[in-house]
């Protein structure tokens, strides 16, 4: 009992708080939008330290995880957003010169990831929790890899048909997602430092299970709700069919119109 | 691009995203992979995302019904989100205690899958958003070699 106690308030109830954090976010108010940047700051860190705090409960491995991937994650994001704010953008933020910088960040991103499935080298963050591999990194990579490959696979096509002149990104997605398929594959027949073959196919099959049952469970709350949205929408009557709106409307739309315009008066 | 041709890229697009799936889906079955414990996977991953996407969905019906005033609304959604969910989780655990997968009860469950949950939307989260970035360091690459 004292162990639930322990786990509830030092890693589920800052979770909750976590995500009430991430919901505030959706609020107008400024000053909710900076409490919820609080609270997601400050139950994401209770949140992150519970593998020292409550070691003993079976969910604090999740947290082990993602601090263990912290590093590489950073490395591939901080790589890619001065990659991309360091191109020919109207709202370039860094010296073109950074550019090689920012992509080499992200293969080494990358590449820490993968290295730190493929070997078990001390000076790499660990993926093991209570001497076995933490049951979290057999969700994560399988998810992360399946989910990278289908998006850049389709993201590749869209991108090369929605616009001009976009071989050069097609490919490169094209090669990319492909690359990351690849390590999918090389998982299914070669044991790692973590996992054999057998356990890599069975948790690439929860990996495809659980995308599924992601994308199911998304699509069926989107058409229930779409659903009670429309029982109202179709009784409104059609745009031809509204009556005109009044002066004292017509003044309260200027004013919101008036209030919303800025920018150069000479513009 | 007219709307024939666009419905019909957004089609194949959505068949590429699957195809990655489907291929090892095919391989999986014909490897030594434990195959027993997809369907309760998927059923916790459906019923999880149903669950909280539906209470997300719950608190902008709120908002929904004060900007049309149609305060009934939210209550309408909620009802229909509730039968609906109730019949998934009757018609899924209808055949036994196979959703528990490796835990003792269903609070643990529970719990399992909220975790479960974080872990599988960081790594798609992680993926997507690559991707996007990816997109716009090439884009924004290729307007920088044309110049």
């Amino acid at each position: 009992m004292q162990d639930e106690i322990k786990a509830a308030l030092l890693l589920w109830i800052p979770l909750a708080i976590a995500f009430l954090g991430i919901a505030m976010q959706f609020r107008r108010q400024h000053s909710l939008q900076n409490l919820g940047k609080g609270c997601l700051i400050l139950g994401g860190s209770i949140y992150l330290a519970s593998f020292l705090t409550v070691p003993e409960s079976p969910s604090a491995a999740s947290s082990a995880l993602i601090v263990a991937i912290l590093p590489a994650l950073l490395l591939i994001f901080v790589g890619l957003y001065i990659a991309t704010f360091s191109g020919d953008i109207p709202v370039r933020r860094f010296n073109p010169k950074l550019r090689p910088v920012g992509l080499l960040l992200f293969i080494s991103g990358f590449a820490l990831l993968e290295t730190m499935n493929w070997s078990d080298e001390p000076w790499l963050p660990s993926l093991l929790w209570e001497g076995e591999t933490n049951k979290y990194w057999l969700i994560f990579r399988p998810t992360f890899l399946l989910g990278m490959s289908s998006v850049l696979l389709c993201g590749s096509y869209v991108i090369k048909h929605m616009g001009e002149n976009r071989n050069d990104a097609s490919r490169n997605m094209f090669i990319l997602g492909i690359f990351s398929f690849g390590f999918l594959f090389l998982g299914l027949y070669t044991d790692n430092a973590y996992t054999t073959t057998s356990q890599f196919s069975t948790s690439v099959w929860l990996a495809t299970s659980d995308l599924f049952g992601i994308l199911a469970g998304l699509g069926l709350s989107i058409i229930v709700f779409t659903l009670a949205i429309w029982q109202y929408e179709r009784k409104r009557p059609g745009l031809d069919n509204l009556i005109p709106p009044s002066n004292e409307q017509l003044e309260l739309a200027a004013e919101v119109i008036r209030s919303n315009i800025g920018g150069e008066e000479n513009e | 691009m007219s709307e024939g041709p666009k419905q019909r890229v957004m089609l194949i697009a959505g068949l590429i995203l699957i195809l990655p799936s489907l291929v090892l889906t095919i391989v999986g079955t014909s490897s030594d992979a434990d195959l027993s414990r997809g369907f309760a996977r998927f059923a916790n991953a459906f019923l999880t995302t149903y669950t909280l996407a539906s209470i997300f969905l719950i608190i902008n019906m709120f908002r929904y019904s004060k900007s049309r005033n149609e305060p009934k609304s939210p209550w309408i959604g909620i009802s229909y989100a509730a039968i609906l969910g109730i019949l998934a989780s009757v018609l899924l655990t209808s055949q036994g205690g196979f959703l528990l997968e490796d835990n003792s009860g269903t609070r643990a469950q529970i719990l399992t899958n909220v975790v479960h949950f974080i872990v599988t939307a960081l790594a798609v989260f992680v993926a997507v958003a690559i991707t996007i970035f990816v997109a716009f360091v090439n884009i924004t690459s290729r307007n920088e070699n044309n110049d």
